[in-house]
């Protein structure tokens, strides 16, 4: 590999990693608290309620007992 | 250079413009933040003078920016939402908002710091280094919220509970302007000292390493992007350093370019020293290297529109030096941190030729002045006559007609 490539290389990789830095900057406002949210009840809901047999609205009772 | 300059310029003015009509300042559900504080009891609506959120309890909360928006932190008020009972002793305290950088006050923020608030009366110092502890790289910040906590309880014991407190003026005990304005002077000293004599050179290694002991290390307070944004979104700072930063950099852009980025930048003194090891530099055409340095503005542009059409100042953090000064990042920001080091090993300051904002800032800033011809020990690996916009100001290539133009 010629030093011209390794050097397109490294500098690909840190432009990708500083347009990576600004957007998640960005998306933590706007999108990662919701999906954050999302996430946690979906996990909530595949490892508690649907192994009860509950639909999402009646494993709220369940939530709160727990 | 010139179209940079427009169209930074254009990208500054209508993205500010914009994002003042688009991004207006929303108000805190303080509500939320009150239930969280004490679940278990009832407030009223807010009203009164002092205005507070009242109980059949005894306990009243209210919003200290209500009570003393004086306080400023490094970049705004420091917004707490505060409980007290009619002894005058805190019974719970959250942080509604702020705008300082979140790197360096991630531990400032966390419940295990502010429950050292709890049980304080009125009449404790309620103060930094006495009966709170300090959080070294945070100081103004956590300075801040001491007082605000303080003041604003005080404010309201007296107001609202007929509590005689006494207070009392505190001397600022910081001497970290001074550590600033004696490196920056002697750095400056040392500039025009290397314009005269080039057996001085050796100066700049001095100037070099005393900007990354006493601005990198010490004070972690780099010049970054950061401040010309919060001014740009009419957030000053309280604090005298950063005006003393601001006033600095401003004066050394005027006179002499990119100095700072040759003399007292701490992440580009670091680069440079790591660049020094005994390791071939990768060759690479002139074109592709002025190709590749354009990114830097590329991404000044793109954090700038960010900052400006949100209103946040957070959003254009992506400066290595704030994460590593801070000791404070994810792991896509050490990440960047790392690579940008090791990459000088091949390629002679990299973050500053290819990514850096405050490069890009004061390269767009900088006047022309003849006299720098480029050479071959470089340390930015310029090309022969170079883009003064490219040049640190090492001095080791002034060829002595200095005049600008």
């Amino acid at each position: 590999m010629t030093e011209q490539k390794k050097f397109r290389l490294v500098i690909l990789f840190a432009v990708v990693l500083t347009a990576l830095v600004i957007l998640q900057n960005v998306a933590k406002e706007y999108f990662m608290a919701d999906l954050e949210g999302y996430l946690t009840r979906r996990l909530y809901y595949e490892r508690t309620i649907s192994k009860k047999g509950l639909s999402g609205q009646k494993g709220m009772h369940w939530r709160e007992q727990e | 250079m010139k179209k940079h300059r427009i169209l930074i310029g254009l990208i500054a003015v209508l993205s500010l413009g914009v994002g003042y009509i688009l991004s207006p300042e929303k108000a805190v559900d303080e509500r939320i933040f009150l239930r969280d504080l004490a679940p278990e009891i009832q407030f009223s609506e807010k009203k009164g003078s002092p205005l507070l959120y009242s109980s059949d309890a005894g306990i009243v909360a209210f919003n200290s920016h209500d009570i003393a928006p004086e306080i400023r932190g490094y970049a705004g008020p420091v917004k707490l939402l505060v409980a007290m009972d009619s002894s005058g002793r805190i019974t719970g305290l959250r942080i509604l908002e702020h705008r300082e950088t979140k790197n360096y006050v991630q531990y400032m923020e966390t419940s295990q710091y502010l429950s050292q608030f709890i049980g304080k009366s009125v009449h404790d110092p309620i103060e930094v280094g006495n009966d709170i502890d300090g959080i070294s790289r945070a100081t103004v910040s956590v300075n801040a919220l001491a007082k605000t906590a303080g003041d604003a309880s005080r404010i309201v014991a007296s107001q609202a509970f007929g509590i005689a407190v006494q207070t009392k003026e505190r001397a600022s005990g910081s001497a970290a302007w001074l550590w600033y304005l004696l490196t920056f002077l002697a750095a400056l000293g040392s500039y025009f000292a290397t314009l005269r004599s080039k057996k001085l050179l050796r100066l700049r290694d001095i100037t070099m390493a005393a900007g990354i002991v006493v601005i990198g290390l010490y004070l972690s307070t780099p010049f970054s992007v950061l401040h010309v944004f919060n001014l740009a979104l009419l957030r000053p700072s309280a604090s005298l350093l950063w005006y003393l930063i601001m006033a600095s950099t401003a004066l050394s852009v005027v006179l002499a370019g990119r100095f700072y980025c040759g003399w007292l930048c701490p992440f580009g003194a670091l680069s440079e020293f790591i660049a020094r090891l005994p390791f071939r530099k990768w060759g690479m055409s002139h074109k592709m290297d002025d190709r590749w340095r354009n990114a830097k503005y590329i991404f000044f542009g793109l954090a700038m529109l960010a900052v400006f059409l949100g209103r946040r100042s957070d959003f254009g953090n992506y400066e290595t030096y704030v994460t590593l000064f801070s000791f404070s990042g994810n792991y896509l920001a050490w990440t960047l941190v790392g690579l940008s080091l090791a990459a000088n090993l091949r390629v002679e300051r990299f973050w500053c030729r290819y990514l850096c904002p405050v490069a890009a800032l004061t390269g767009l800033l900088c006047r022309k002045t003849v006299g720098y011809r480029s050479r071959q020990d470089c340390p930015m690996a310029n090309k022969p006559d170079p883009l003064i916009a490219e040049c640190i100001r090492c001095n080791r290539c002034y060829t002595g007609t200095g005049e600008t133009t």
